[in-house]
């Protein structure tokens, strides 16, 4: 399996790295290397790739606001000098945080992580029922499969390398990324509202601003999505 | 363990330098002029920052620069871009700067010879 690869940084010393440690690693095609994030995300908008290296302080454009405009979330390694953007990072559900100067171990860590999960994500996380359009899905979380109506689903959370189900009683974690959910999820109840959220639009309770209620719990809306959620409610 | 590709010199951080450049000679040279190169103008504008007394330009200067020191092995320069950094942070006054930045600046007129001692032991490697 190649995994397709952008890098984006405003220092080319620090792009050269990553250039020659992608090379030399295998398995990973360097997709682009930009110098700034407004370039990337043109690329990004119309290509989809798999791993996104990506320096958080650039002049223009951060890094974290590249991330807030992208319609869907490859996996991200943070390359920074500081260790200040760790909660953000936790936030945008960054898959690794590499530390400036970046040691070639450090990255072969990193890469070999993702490796893993994918690998893992291929194993099949979800057994779709059988039928034409399904309205359930079985889960694999705390080392067994559960059955879950898609009326019972609340929202789905992305966090890393991990996706987390809320419904009314409880919430289930499985091994898996937002972008498989929602390939495997074809109800139009759901939709991504965030990079980190899809949520079923039947349980929305409030929309107010950038975020919605379901629950009591209170969701980002992007605003990317924002047009979006609107167009899909019924606003009296 | 193969052969270090840098010279045994004790003003540049060779551990790291081979963590980071393993055998790739190749890279190491390109690095290295680079550095040499953009050093100069990176510095130039951190000096016309400092006068303006614009800290945050200053950071931002600074930030850009402390990678590449490393990337050369000038881990002890790299330590205090960083110490700058952060103070860039806590004041408006770039007087206050001024002991960190002057460090910065000592440290790096004793050891840039080092490192252009370094290239040119890398490309007659």
């Amino acid at each position: 399996m190649i995994l397709k690869v952008v890098i984006v940084d405003d220092e080319p010393l620090s792009r050269s790295f990553l250039e020659k440690y992608a090379q030399k690693i295998g398995g990973l095609e360097i997709a682009g290397s930009f110098e700034d994030a407004g370039s990337a995300l043109t690329y990004l908008q119309k290509n989809e790739i798999d791993i996104l290296f990506l320096d958080v302080e650039m002049p223009e454009l951060s890094g974290f606001q590249l991330l807030d405009q992208l319609m869907y979330m490859p996996k991200v390694i943070l390359t920074t000098s500081k260790t200040d953007y760790a909660f953000d990072a936790f936030q945008y559900g960054v898959v690794d945080y590499l530390k400036k100067p970046i040691p070639y171990n450090r990255f072969q860590e990193s890469i070999n992580k993702i490796k893993e999960s994918l690998s893992k994500n291929i194993e099949s996380i979800y057994v779709k029922n059988s039928g034409t359009a399904a309205e359930e899905i079985f889960i694999k979380a705390d080392g067994k499969l559960t059955r879950l109506n898609f009326q019972e689903i609340l929202y789905i959370e992305s966090l890393g390398d991990y996706v987390k189900y809320f419904t009314a009683s409880r919430s289930y974690t499985t091994l898996s990324t937002l972008k498989a959910v929602e390939e495997r999820i074809s109800n139009n109840n759901f939709m991504k509202v965030h990079r980190s959220f899809i949520v079923n639009i039947q349980k929305i309770k409030d929309i107010q601003d950038n975020t919605l209620v379901i629950e009591g719990k209170v969701i980002p809306i992007s605003k990317s999505h924002k047009s979006e959620v609107m167009s899909r409610i019924n606003v009296v | 363990m193969t052969k270090s590709i840098f010279i045994d010199n004790s003003r540049l951080d060779t551990e790291f330098l081979n963590s980071i450049y393993e055998d790739d000679n190749e890279h190491a040279v390109v690095v290295f002029e680079q550095f040499l190169v953009n050093y100069p103008v990176l510095m130039s504008d951190i000096e016309e920052s400092f006068i303006a007394g614009d800290t945050e330009l200053l950071r931002q200067k600074v930030h850009k620069l402390k990678p590449t020191l490393s990337f050369v092995g000038l881990t002890v320069a790299a330590g205090k871009a960083e110490m700058i950094e952060k103070k860039c942070k806590e004041t408006y006054e770039v007087s206050q700067l001024a002991d960190l930045y002057n460090d910065l600046k000592m440290v790096l007129k004793e050891y840039i010879p080092a490192v252009e001692e370094e290239f040119k032991s890398l490309q007659a490697y």
